[in-house]
């Protein structure tokens, strides 16, 4: 079943009718599934609440993304990511903003934007300033100190080229593609992308991946019945050639080298890859990369210790549905979602089908426990960006999903609402429906979102990405009296950024871990403070195990704060969590 | 269902025997004897000859038609069941039998028309209610067929024919996320048809759903007994055995799915997960391999797919310009990546009938029909192609 079947499939014209109508190996992968049943609502009170303040904050600019009113290619409806960093070490988090854009016809006002927090509530659009404004097709951001210089620098993927650019350090940035040895020299359709210290050196590595191999020249515009569709809408993921997925070494001197082929990250299947994940699945210390792919088995790739990675995603258990499909893998969340130690993941897809929940055995060995956790009761959207953050800070990781159609010709499915899986424990989840505030209620075709505390105030707030509309912020404000701990690592040894430490929290009766990640949710890259609810804990246990691999352990950590840990060195200073009034 | 098939010309055979023109209907009479014990042959052949001798019996071609469906024969079963409804349309039970033909070789649109003239004619029409849901079920339309289902349980009332409508109305209640209410009615089916295998199969997906899993296990393995060549059932009670940590059990039941269907991906995943979980590597990695072969050839074919309607529409803009010779080619070109598409076989069927490749054409359009039996623009284009031969010479 593809995404034609939303329309109808034309019935082929006959005779003289000189058939001109779609392919049947093309769209998206759905299943074609029906939502399993609801089971009674628990009654338990909801204590996080999101209202969307973009516009107040000003974050007012158009997130470009091919015409309101029609797409003419992949390119356009696939974008794209966001991030919430850190440019300007002045622990407020910042925004950034990717942008697509418009096939023939491109906005002259649409660019990437960052926006710097004003600690207030309220963001300015420093782009120019910053030295990022910049226009085309872009899809995934990567944030991480590549040079370990202290600040924070930023790899996007788009179409045609990918941007490395170097944060000098004063508030702007350096386009450094070129000389790192990241410019390609024919157009690529690239989206996902991690920075990942694959070999243990302390250096972060970068990995991409590519979508499909696209070329205006050859692939159809949509508008009028072409080979791909008989309405008239855009080719692609299935007939097009897969893109390949890359992996950059970085040599320590501010350049990197192609080590894809070395690597084995060229041998597998490749698939239409998106949204990329660098942890460590398995637990054996060494980061391994998961890719969520579009009508493609998903993959992941085991790293071998040797700096070689092997594919292992259908033997463990990764790679397509609970009855053996494939999917269309838009966006992951990672989480320890049973509170066992162990990385779960979660796999957002089209409409007609459920997201997957894959459920790690603590050894990267995977269950797909999607219709057993009660996640399968929602197949009406199609789902991209995702995360798993403890909403309302009652100890249990949640999960929130934004969606949005992917065809802007289909008016009555193209804006849908926001999705929230409350953690009940135990492995279950129950969808919430209506108590979680008009900003998951409101309807866009949104794609990327990104998860951290804007205002400091101790609970999560969410970033959207909304096509051809500005973005949505969703701050959270969270009552009752749950506790919460947010930690912010500074590799010494390790990459300075700590992408890939792992850290164990206890609280409770709950053991929690979560990792450093570089990017999840839909081709973004959330706020890279870990944040821990606690529930009724007023303190915990903090086991962090550092990228390289050396162990540190705070004992009684006091709920209320964000902690400064840096590597070898403990918590260096800590700041209490605003009270807003 | 071949029970289904069955009860339905044992009905047809009850109307002729018992209905009032039973008198004139000696022949007829035979003929459902024979068939009652199993001599086919003859039943067919006394049948033909009363249809020789009086073409415009309706009740003969009735029967007729109705041992050709089940006997997977097509057209014939189309062209004297569509003689039967009209020689008698004021017959329920020949609309019927021309719907319930129709739904058989999966033409439900065409099924719709002749199985509503039957529930208009004869509104407790028990058989005619159930196969206009099934045919309105297929046409995706849910509500309009369980209305129709739910008639036709009523009046059914307890009969052991009212599993089939309990089996079809708990599908719809599956695909609107009502596993209770699908449980419920499948739950009827089997009480009522304990040889049911297809509601016991479904009975433990709808338990499988429920959290019901020794439920769902009993429901599964009930199925498996009835129909060991069922693949859907086999791959349903290895997948709730695997779920439930019973690998090694599950095995023999994932092995047999892929016995009955060697590229069933399901199946093949579901076994190379069992055999991890059997601690068996090896042969998971063997059957690995096969399902990464049949993900290959799928992305293959999905680009095949779209080459070909490339080609194809460059042959359409030959055509249009004229360059017949062209447009053949780029056809050929394109049929030979996708040889399933009707579509582009049909436009090479009919450039090569205006090129005069009469012979050809008529063949083209023959294996269309072969692979669309109900396509009836295509029927008609090849009736129009053969009542114009090229001449002698």
């Amino acid at each position: 079943m593809t995404r034609r079947s939303l329309l109808g499939v034309a019935a082929w014209p006959v005779l003289r009718a000189y058939c001109q109508a779609g392919s049947a190996g093309q769209g998206m992968a759905s299943r074609g599934v029906a939502a399993a049943p609801r089971r009674r609502f628990s009654g338990l009170p909801f204590l996080a609440r999101f209202t969307d303040v973009a516009a107040q904050a000003g974050l007012r600019a158009t997130v470009t993304a091919g015409h309101p009113a029609r797409a003419d290619y992949a390119i356009e409806a696939m974008s794209c990511g966001a991030a919430f960093l850190d440019y300007d070490n002045d622990g407020w988090l910042d925004i950034l903003l990717l942008t697509g854009s418009r096939f023939g016809d491109p906005d002259p006002n649409a660019s990437n934007r960052l926006y710097k927090n004003n600690r207030d509530g309220t963001f300015t659009d420093v782009t120019e300033k910053a030295g990022l404004l910049r226009s085309g097709y872009f899809y995934g951001v990567t944030v991480g100190d590549y040079n370990n210089d202290g600040f924070d620098d930023l790899f996007l993927t788009g179409w045609e080229q990918n941007v490395l650019y170097r944060n000098n350090g004063d508030g702007t940035f350096t386009d450094v593609t070129r000389q790192a040895g990241l410019l390609h020299p024919h157009p690529r359709f690239s989206t996902g992308c991690t920075f990942v210290d694959y070999n243990r050196d302390g250096w972060l590595d970068l990995f991409v991946a590519n979508y499909v191999t696209f070329d205006p020249l050859t692939v159809p515009r949509a508008g009028k019945p072409n080979e791909c569709s008989a309405q008239g809408l855009f080719c692609g993921p299935r007939g097009l050639p897969y893109g390949h997925h890359w992996l950059y070494r970085n040599n320590g001197d501010g350049t990197f080298r192609d080590v894809t082929d070395a690597a084995g990250i060229a041998r597998p299947n490749q698939g239409y890859g998106l949204t990329a994940v660098a942890a460590d699945f398995d637990n054996d210390g060494w980061p391994d990369i998961y890719v969520a792919c579009d009508s493609t088995p998903s993959l992941l790739f085991r790293n071998n210790h040797d700096g070689t990675f092997r594919e292992v995603a259908l033997e463990r258990g990764a790679a397509l549905s609970e009855d053996g499909m494939e999917q269309a893998g838009m966006g992951l969340a990672i989480g320890d979602f049973r509170l066992r130690g162990a990385l779960d993941i979660l796999k957002t897809h089209f409409s007609e089908d459920t997201p997957v929940l894959y459920v790690n055995n603590g050894h990267g060995d995977f269950s797909d426990l999607t219709s057993r956790s009660g996640l399968a009761v929602e197949t009406r959207y199609i789902c991209w960006g995702a995360g798993a953050a403890d909403l309302d800070n009652d100890g249990k990781p949640d999960l929130f999903l934004v969606t949005g159609g992917i065809y802007p010709e289909l008016q009555d499915r193209y804006r849908t609402p926001r999705v929230i899986f409350r953690n009940l424990g135990q492995g279950q989840f129950e969808e919430l429906l209506g108590i979680a505030g008009p900003g998951v209620e409101a309807r866009h075709s949104s794609r990327g979102c990104v998860f951290g505390d804007f205002d400091n105030d101790g609970d999560v707030d969410i970033l959207i990405v909304n096509h051809n509309e500005p973005p949505s912020l969703l701050r959270n404000d969270v009552s009752g009296s749950n506790n919460a701990l947010q930690i912010r690592l500074a590799g010494v040894a390790s990459n300075r950024s700590a992408i890939g430490a792992r850290v164990t929290v206890r609280y409770g009766a709950c053991v929690q871990t979560q990792e450093v990640l570089s990017q999840s949710s839909y081709l973004s890259c959330n706020d890279r403070r870990l944040h821990f609810g606690l529930g009724a804990a007023v303190n915990a246990d903090v086991e962090i195990r550092w990228p390289l691999g050396r162990s540190e352990e705070l004992r009684g950590v006091a709920a209320g704060q964000l902690i400064h840990v840096t590597e070898g060195g403990g918590i260096t200073h800590s700041v209490k969590f605003r009270r807003l009034a | 269902m071949t029970w289904r098939s069955r009860a339905s010309i044992l009905g047809i055979g009850f109307y002729l025997v018992t209905g009032p023109l039973a008198a004139q209907q000696g022949p007829i009479e035979d003929a459902w004897t024979f068939l009652r014990s199993g001599q086919r042959g003859k039943a067919v052949a006394l049948l033909q000859e009363i249809i020789r001798q009086h073409p415009s019996n309706p009740d003969a071609r009735l029967l007729l038609g109705s041992i050709w469906t089940e006997e997977g024969r097509r057209d014939d079963a189309v062209t004297e069941l569509t003689e039967a409804v009209r020689l008698r349309p004021g017959s329920a039970e020949a609309q019927n039998a021309l719907g319930e033909a129709y739904l058989k070789f999966d033409e439900p649109e065409s099924a719709r028309a002749p199985l509503e003239r039957a529930v208009k004619l004869q509104p407790g029409f028990s058989a005619a209610l159930v196969n206009l849901g099934a045919a309105l079920l297929r046409l995706g339309e849910p509500v309009a067929a369980g209305s129709y289902l739910d008639r036709g349980i009523a009046v059914l009332k307890g009969a052991a024919e009212g599993a089939y409508p309990l089996y079809l109305r708990a599908k719809i209640h599956m695909d609107r996320g009502r596993a209770e209410e699908a449980a419920a009615d499948l739950n009827r089916a089997v009480k009522l048809r304990p040889d049911f295998p297809e509601a016991w199969s479904d009975l433990g997906e709808a338990r499988r759903t429920l959290g019901d899993d020794s439920g769902a296990l009993a429901a599964l393995q009930r199925a498996v007994a009835l129909a060991p060549d069922d693949a859907i059932a086999q791959y349903r009670l290895g997948s709730e055995l695997l779920a439930q940590g019973k690998a090694h059990d599950s095995l023999e039941h994932f092995q047999e799915a892929v016995r009955i269907d060697p590229s069933d991906q399901s199946a093949l995943n579901g076994l190379q997960r069992a055999l991890r979980a059997a601690d068996n590597a090896q042969a998971a990695d063997q059957v690995k391999d096969k399902l990464a072969a049949l993900f290959r050839a799928k992305n293959a074919e999905d680009r095949n797919s779209v080459e070909a309607i490339r080609l194809n529409n460059e042959g359409a803009a030959l055509e249009k310009g004229g360059d017949l010779r062209g447009a053949i080619q780029k056809y050929r070109d394109a049929l030979a990546l996708c040889p399933d598409h009707t579509g582009i076989r049909t436009n090479l069927a009919a450039a090569l009938l205006h090129t005069g490749q009469w012979s050809e054409g008529v063949s083209q359009l023959r294996e269309v029909l072969r692979r669309e039996p109900g396509n009836g623009k295509v029927r008609a284009a090849l009736n129009e192609a053969l009542s114009h031969p090229p001449p002698l010479r």
